[in-house]
């Protein structure tokens, strides 16, 4: 009797805990750690030190950044939406910007990644002093260094 | 006494109409001419550098008829000619770069229909009618991207109106941003019933301060 009360205890249980996890929300519960800058909106600086600019005005789109507050250790990550047009300054070693089409990017800093999507604009700048880190530039399959000192414009 | 009053109103008449007859022709009266009558325009209108118009010379006078003997030593005649010449290669230019975009844009076709399969959205753009009629680049290239960030299979007339937006670069007409105006012309229920969820998810989180974007 003891068994068959256990049986169904574990079963009434399992069928519990499977409906709490079908119940469970696809959304995260964590507020968002990335910051939306819109057209027009100010400039926006994070604690690792990457401030965002968002000109765009006839070519809208905005421009994000992740993590919104951060540290001076964190991995930054900048991305241009569709037709977004703004700079990046204070890119480093661990630092990321993406673009997507149609977007006119302006990025400065002493090292780190640029993803240049197809159909967008660059202008990358390595403001790093001789015998510092490179930029790494990825567009088209491509990858390209740009020195310190150096600015190589992409288009299109 | 009434012929005198004949006489003289006649001679006034007559003096009247010689004057005025001399004001028309400027030659007649060279300092009323070579007075500059100016009109403050706009600089925009007229160029960075000019902010006024000089009313009484004619565009003829400024600009001599194509083909009239250019005076020797005359360095503006030289200067109008090279740039008559600039004029039309810049027309030339633009047609060989109209044509050589057409061809841009068939080879890209080409090529992307034989890396994506059409079991794809975009591998189905590319074998419709529609990716035929857009001689883009830029446009395929912007509807590849769109695709890859929301893959959707497009509807008729859906690619074409993305092209319009790309060429006109009016996006903001139809909402705040270009991302925006695609959810709403392509359909927030739709995107979200078609999307990956996990995308969906993305979107809805993106767009939760933006009541009515992506409920």
């Amino acid at each position: 009797m003891k068994m068959l009360f256990a049986a169904i205890a574990i079963v009434l249980c399992a069928g519990v805990a499977l409906s709490e996890a079908a119940s469970v929300p696809t959304l995260p519960t964590t507020a968002p750690t990335m910051k939306k800058v819109k057209p027009g909106d100010p400039c926006y600086t994070n604690k690792d030190l990457v401030t965002v600019c968002n000109t765009g005005e006839s070519t809208a789109g905005d421009i994000t950044i992740d993590p919104q507050t951060g540290s001076t250790t964190s991995s930054t990550t900048v991305e241009f939406k569709n037709n977004a047009t703004g700079s990046v300054t204070g890119i480093d070693s661990n630092d990321v910007v993406n673009t997507a089409a149609g977007s006119h990017a302006t990025i400065t800093g002493t090292g780190g990644t640029v993803n240049l999507g197809p159909g967008s604009f660059g202008t990358i700048t390595n403001s790093a002093p001789a015998g510092g880190g490179s930029i790494t530039v990825k567009t088209g399959g491509a990858t390209i260094s740009v020195p310190p000192g150096s600015t190589i414009g992409f288009g299109g | 006494m009434n012929r005198t009053y004949l006489f003289t109103g006649i001679g006034a008449a007559a003096l009247l109409i010689a004057l005025l007859r001399a004001i028309e022709q400027p030659h007649v009266l060279p300092a009323v001419r070579d007075t500059p009558l100016v009109a403050a325009v706009p600089a925009e209108q007229v160029g960075a550098s000019t902010s006024t118009v000089d009313l009484w010379t004619s565009s003829e006078e400024r600009t001599p008829a194509a083909g009239a003997p250019a005076p020797e030593n005359d360095p503006c005649a030289a200067v109008l000619e090279q740039l008559q010449a600039a004029n039309a290669r810049d027309a030339e230019s633009a047609i060989a770069i109209a044509t050589l975009r057409q061809d841009i844009a068939r080879l890209a076709l080409e090529l992307d229909r034989l890396r994506f399969d059409e079991s794809t959205p975009y591998g189905a753009f590319l074998r419709s009618d529609e990716a035929l009629k857009i001689n883009d680049p830029r446009a395929l290239v912007s509807i590849q991207d769109w695709l890859r960030q929301f893959p959707i299979f497009l509807g008729q007339g859906e690619a074409t109106w993305i092209a319009e937006r790309v060429a006109a670069n009016d996006w903001t007409l139809f909402g705040r941003t270009s991302e925006v105006a695609l959810i709403q012309f392509l359909g927030a229920r739709r995107l979200a019933a078609e999307l990956p969820p996990s995308r969906a998810a993305e979107l809805r989180m993106y767009y939760a301060d933006e009541p009515g974007v992506f409920p």
